[in-house]
């Protein structure tokens, strides 16, 4: 865990914004899995900006 | 059961112009024996009869295939979505033939900024994919971004997002596997793994999709109790055989081109890709898919069903099995995390 933290930090997120990512997701139930968008199927190979 | 055709992941040639160190499909060199022209005529016209949506052409570097645009336009003709994959380091005449083509996507491979994209690919690479990206982008081409991640790069996602925001170029940041050139000391521990969910995680929450459309790919994921979807779509399990085909260049044909060539399941030359995608027995270990046969990855996971074990490709790579992808969020978070010590 500390880890995975440190290494976050070195990616440019602050301590307060991993907290804000892991906790918030455990105290408002965050939905698992929201997809961006609606294409039925995976898509392998490149997303494309036309899809965000 | 009928199983439809979505998408193919074709490789045109393996002929490559650089020689990254993590190239999966150890490109370099051409096959023995690629497709002709009228081979791959045909086999997209295969492809349009079984309704195909899309192809993304990829390689080796798919633009130093002399009839690319050929190929490319006959799907095209035939309403067929394209994609392409290039390392950029091109000529910059294929930029009008692609405005033409007016694909769905275009993706440059970016890997660090110059000092480290180059230890990776080959000196002066960065200066030319940097200018052939920007070029298609100027003219008016759907460009991406694809960031391959290993234990050499990790540490530049910072640099590269600052260069990505707000130029209307997507993200996708996918992680290194173990096969082709790359050595496994070189690919990333689970806890970098998880790290660059997070960072995704971060992005997305920090900057809007406008500002920067970044995704993680197929191999970032399958669920996870803390962090949010950071792929496109649901994750439904490996699509290999089920709606997507990898062709290579040569005419084998395999559910992904991310698996072990042992489960290529006919070669184009002697079996027609519709009889090799309707065959009962063909893409046997996804259409066949049961429990028993999870790896102790997964073996007693609560989301086993709706996943079924992650990417197969990084999977077999990493445990010599399908079905047991190690570099999923939930198996970290139960290994790693106890969250009232933060």
């Amino acid at each position: 865990m500390r880890k995975i933290y440190e290494i976050g930090k070195e990616l440019g997120i602050t301590e307060e914004e991993i907290k804000e990512i892991l906790y918030k997701a455990t105290n408002d139930k965050q939905k698992i899995n929201e997809p961006m968008d609606t294409y039925k199927g995976g898509r392998y190979g490149t997303v494309s900006i036309r899809d965000l | 059961m009928d199983y439809k055709l979505r998408q193919v992941t074709w490789e045109l040639t393996l002929k490559c112009n650089l020689r990254c160190i993590h190239c999966g499909s150890n490109a370099g060199e051409k096959r023995r024996k690629e497709l002709t022209t009228k081979e791959a005529l045909d086999v997209v016209k295969d492809l349009a009869d079984l309704g195909v949506d899309e192809i993304c052409f990829l390689g080796g570097e798919p633009f130093l295939r002399k009839d690319w645009f050929e190929i490319a336009n006959e799907a095209k003709e035939f309403g067929i979505r394209t994609l392409f994959i290039s390392n950029g380091c091109i000529n910059k005449n294929v930029i009008s033939k692609l405005c033409k083509l007016e694909p769905y996507g275009v993706a440059v491979s970016i890997d660090g900024m110059e000092k480290v994209h180059d230890a990776i690919r080959g000196r002066s690479s960065f200066k030319k994919a940097i200018s052939f990206l920007l070029s298609c982008k100027d003219n008016g081409l759907p460009m991406t971004i694809i960031t391959t991640v290993n234990k050499l790069n990790l540490r530049e996602l910072p640099k590269i997002k600052d260069f990505i925001i707000g130029k209307n170029i997507a993200w996708q940041i996918q992680i290194a596997s173990p096969q082709g050139r790359l050595s496994r000391h070189l690919v990333v521990s689970e806890e970098e793994f998880y790290a660059v969910g997070l960072f995704i995680a971060w992005l997305r929450k920090k900057y809007s999709t406008k500002e920067l459309p970044v995704i993680g790919a197929h191999c970032c994921g399958y669920f996870s109790n803390y962090l949010p979807n950071i792929n496109m779509s649901y994750w439904k399990g490996c699509s290999a055989g089920i709606n997507i085909l990898g062709i290579k260049s040569n005419g084998d044909t395999i559910g992904c081109l991310s698996i072990p060539e042992k489960f290529i399941e006919g070669n184009l030359r002697r079996k027609g890709i519709k009889e090799i995608w309707n065959d009962n027995n063909a893409f046997s270990y996804n259409r066949k898919f049961n429990e028993e046969q999870l790896g102790t990855n997964c073996k007693g996971c609560k989301y086993w069903k709706k996943c079924k074990g992650g990417c197969n490709g990084l999977s077999f790579f990493m445990t010599n099995q399908f079905h047991n992808d190690p570099y999923c969020y939930y198996r970290i978070e139960k290994k790693f995390f106890k969250l009232d010590k933060i």
